[in-house]
This record gives structure tokens, C-alpha cells and sequence, in this order.
């Protein structure tokens, strides 16, 4: 926010204009990649599509939470790559994940860790996609809870580049399950897995303490639209 | 199975073909490129032939055991035919292990073909908790391989219900078996060129399939101002491009030939024809005006 003596001194209608228009500024954020881009959430959940995971699902947000470690609200703000699994010299085989870096405006659920300044960073896999669409499609502009866990390592799963797109020495997060990411869609909650978006619904319906999830008949399959 | 291309004219007859060119429209049918669906759902295999391989990194015998089974079912209980090979970057299934994930399996297309089918996709089984019993691994790898040939989960008898499960379900229920076996049947193709050449006629090029009838020809017909106007039989001109993006149905499908035209502007459609007797409709490949 700005604080220079020379904008407070404006008259009194501008400077009220002025300072709301910085604050507004500052409580949006800057994207970290794309200062500019806003993105939409709905085709940044179709970007996932051609995925399907088959696991066991959490039948309420507080059943996500209680499996979850790390639960945060707060706004995608960039991505990057992530690591690789596999190998390189194995291109056909190697998986190439993102990086999600997220703004964390409150912590619902255990802490942050030192060093983090309101940041986390969570690891999903790219598929096909680039990671250049995923950076412009990042709804940087809509809010979001994410479930999340330590991401789940294995020494049988070869990794190259592990602290790739995060700074040094901070963790990387995986999502609980699948479900585990909701953003906003302006009247409406879009959960990536599956591109399932929940008509009429807020965030507010998937916080911790709620005992179920919206039922059935609010979902469908996020349009991508003409 | 046809074997001689040629057209029918309904109507004025054609002279020589003089290539000048005159109002040319380029179909965008080009072959090769990647496109990509706009839902999950969109799975859809290139074709019946389902190529599988494993990976280096998938050495668990339990997981391999419940891949075989899954490619095996695919074959006794549908149209698809598993052929194993190496892996490759056009390998239907490539299937994969991860020593820890917080999934029992997961599906995920990598590469789409022109017309947003999926080239080549890969299969990811987990070798840790929750894939802890051969029950599990048998549903989930026949629950991943049927998201590859484009089903969706379901609250059915067969092994696309999502979860965990505690009796043998690795098999497909009917209604599944049915969505399978009628994925493939509508002809399809691209018209890449509609030129109106002047005092010849209009020249219509391109290829068409129908599933049906794999390496066989099919008949397009040419509509003009709503008029059918010429079909072209048996199109069968060699496309090398097309036996390249679709090796299993080969790359005798093309056409390229003259329709009677008279003064324009014109609107021109073409329809590949559904093989006689078999599943699927007429497909309109294409309509576009012509100055």
C-alpha cells in the first residue's frame, strides 16, 4: 500500500479514491508470473481434465480436514515447474509435475513453515498440458481452500530436480486426496478432480468444520464454454 | 471389401481437369496436430486396437498380474483388441507403478491425436497402501484401463464404481460393455480442399473411414445448394498421412475428385457415408460456402 505523504495530501475525494484504488491494489496481489493476468477458474480446471484418479474419497470437508496436515485459504498467485519424477533420459516415462505457489491469507488447519512469508507451494502433476497454460489460466484473482499433506515420497520413485520451484529449503505440499483444491468461480465452487463444479455454492460450504459436501444435484461437469 | 474408386455423377458430366485455381478453401483436417478435449470425459481411444506396454518402473509382479488380467477382460469382454508392445509415443496404455501416492490408481491421457482422441495414455498403479490386496488391484487396474477406452465412473456392478471394494469386481458391467462397443462406429474424416475450378467443376479432396470396416472403402457424397450432386465410391487414394496418425485403419481412405458445379456462389457439403449394415449414421464432414 502506498504511503507516500504526497497522496494522503490530495483533496480529501481523491485521496479517499486514490487510497481505496491502492488498497484494492494491494489486497489482489500482484501474479508472480503475469502481474496483469486475472485467469478464469473454470478453464484453469480444465486444464486438469484427461485425468482420472481412483482413490478413496473423503465424504465431507471435515472428514478431508481430519486426514489433512495443512489446510490454507488463499489465492493461486503463480506456477511454475515442479519437480520430475522419473527420469529424463526416459522421456516417455517421466511425469513433469507444477508448481502452485498460493498467497495464504489464513491458515485453517496446522502452520505455516519459518521462512514461508504467507506462502506455500503445491506440487500436481503437468500432464498434457504446459506449464505456461496453467500460469495464464491461474484464476490469481479467485479464492481458495486447499487440503493438503506432505507430498508422499517413495525411494523406489526416481525424482530429479526435487527443490525445483520453490524457494530453498521450503516444502513442497501434495493435495490430501484429489479433491483436495476448491477455488471460487463466482457463484459457483470448481473442485479440479473430475472439473466438478458445485452451481450456487461458496467456499464457505467446504470449510473444515462442514459435515458434508453439497449434495449431488448442484454438480456438474465445469463447461468449458463456445 | 470394395476395392476401385471412382464417382457418380448425378446430373451434368464433367470434361478435363484443369488445375488452375480459382476459389480455394483448405480444409483444416491436416493430420498430426495435437488438440485437446475440453472435458474429462472425453477419453475417447483412436480406434479398437488397444496397444499396451509396460514401463521400466512397473516390476511389481501382484500390479503386473492385475494388468494382464485387465488387458485380457478388455479383449473376452468387447470390441477392443489388446495387442502388447514396446513403449512407444503412440502405445495406447503405457502402464506405470509409484511406490507411495495418496490414490489406488490414476488414468491420464498424454497425447490427443487431430480430432481430440487420445493417442497415448498412461496407466498408474500404486504398490502401497491403499493397493494392499489382489481384490483392490484387480478392480483398479480394470477401472483405469475402462477410463482409457473412455468410461466414466459409475454406480453399476462392474469395476468402474469408484473406491475401495472387498469382492472380485474386475469385470465390466453391460451397460459399460455397450458404451465400449459403441464408441467406434461413426465414419469420420476431413475434407481438406473444396476449389472451384473454372469451367471443370468444384474439386472436393480428402479422406473417410468408417471403424466398421477398418482397411475397407466407404462412399462420400457431394451436396451442392442442398442438391446431392456426386458420390464418390469406394474412396480409397492412398494417405500416407492418415495411415501415419491411424495405423489400424490404414492409409487407402483418400478422395479427391471433380463435382458438378454451375455458376456460384455455392455452398458445398460433404457427408461420409456409414457403411450399409453396420452401426453408426451419415456423418457431415463439412459445409462451407464458395464465392
Amino acid at each position: 500500500m502506498a504511503t507516500s505523504r504526497a497522496v494522503l495530501r490530495l483533496p480529501s475525494r481523491f485521496g479517499v479514491a486514490i487510497a481505496a484504488l491502492v488498497m484494492t491494489m494491494a489486497a489482489c496481489g500482484a501474479g508472480e508470473d503475469s502481474p496483469n493476468a486475472s485467469g478464469d477458474t473454470i478453464a484453469f480446471a480444465h486444464l486438469f481434465g484427461g485425468r482420472v484418479y481412483s482413490y478413496p474419497q473423503a465424504k465431507s470437508p471435515r472428514e478431508l480436514g481430519d486426514r489433512s496436515g495443512l489446510i490454507v485459504f488463499g489465492r493461486i498467485v503463480g506456477v511454475v515447474d515442479g519437480p520430475l519424477h522419473g527420469r529424463s533420459a526416459a522421456p516417455l516415462e517421466a511425469r513433469p509435475t507444477i508448481t502452485l505457489h498460493v498467497s495464504v491469507s489464513r491458515v485453517e488447519k496446522g502452520s505455516l513453515p519459518e521462512g514461508s512469508e504467507q506462502k506455500i507451494y503445491v506440487e500436481l502433476l503437468r500432464g498434457a498440458r504446459s506449464t505456461q497454460e496453467y500460469a495464464q489460466a491461474a484464476p490469481r484473482q479467485a479464492d481458495a481452500r486447499l487440503f493438503l499433506t506432505a507430498v508422499p515420497r517413495s525411494d523406489a520413485d526416481p525424482i530429479e530436480q526435487p527443490e525445483r520451484g520453490r524457494p530453498k529449503g521450503q516444502p513442497l505440499w501434495g493435495l490430501t486426496t484429489p479433491q483436495g483444491l476448491f477455488i471460487d468461480a463466482g457463484g459457483s465452487v470448481v473442485q479440479i478432480d473430475d472439473v466438478r463444479q458445485y452451481e450456487g455454492a461458496s467456499l464457505d460450504l467446504f470449510r473444515p468444520s462442514a459435515n458434508s459436501f453439497p449434495p449431488d444435484s448442484s454438480v456438474t461437469t465445469a463447461s468449458a464454454g463456445p | 471389401m470394395k476395392t476401385s474408386f471412382g464417382w457418380r455423377i448425378i446430373g451434368r458430366a464433367t470434361a478435363s481437369i484443369a488445375l488452375v485455381a480459382c476459389t480455394v478453401v483448405v480444409g483444416a483436417g491436416r493430420v498430426g496436430a495435437n488438440v485437446y478435449t475440453t472435458s474429462p470425459a472425453d477419453n475417447k481411444p483412436d480406434n479398437f486396437e488397444h496397444t499396451f506396454c509396460w514401463t521400466s518402473s512397473f516390476t511389481s509382479t501382484p500390479l503386473r498380474n492385475a494388468a494382464a488380467n485387465a488387458m485380457a477382460n478388455l479383449d473376452s469382454q468387447t470390441r477392443y483388441f489388446d495387442t502388447a508392445t514396446g513403449c512407444t509415443s503412440v502405445t495406447d496404455v503405457q502402464w506405470e507403478q509409484v511406490g507411495s501416492a495418496n490414490y489406488f490408481g490414476l488414468y491420464e491421457c498424454i497425447t490427443y491425436n487431430a480430432v481430440g482422441e487420445c493417442d497415448r495414455s498412461r496407466v498408474t498403479l500404486n504398490n502401497a497402501w491403499p493397493m494392499d490386496n489382489d481384490i483392490q488391484r484387480r478392480k483398479t487396474a480394470c477401472h483405469e484401463l475402462g477410463h482409457s477406452v473412455g468410461l466414466l465412473h459409475d454406480n453399476g456392478l462392474g469395476c468402474m464404481i469408484s473406491g475401495s471394494v472387498s469382492a472380485e469386481t474386475s469385470t465390466y458391467d453391460a451397460h459399460d460393455v455397450g458404451h465400449m462397443n459403441q464408441s467406434q462406429e461413426e465414419p469420420f474424416g476431413s475434407v481438406d480442399i473444396i476449389q472451384r475450378i473454372p469451367n471443370v467443376g468444384m474439386r472436393v479432396a480428402g479422406w473417410a473411414l468408417d471403424p466398421d470396416l477398418r482397411l475397407g472403402a466407404i462412399d462420400v457424397n457431394i451436396w451442392i445448394d442442398n442438391a446431392l450432386v456426386a458420390t464418390f465410391t469406394n474412396v480409397s487414394g492412398t494417405r500416407s498421412d492418415v495411415g501415419a496418425a491411424y495405423p489400424f485403419w490404414g492409409s487407402n481412405h483418400g478422395f479427391d475428385a471433380i463435382a458438378p458445379v454451375g455458376a456460384g456462389p455455392n455452398t458445398v457439403c460433404v457427408d461420409a457415408l456409414n457403411e450399409p449394415g453396420t452401426p453408426g449414421n451419415n456423418v457431415q464432414m463439412r459445409c462451407q460456402w464458395v464465392g
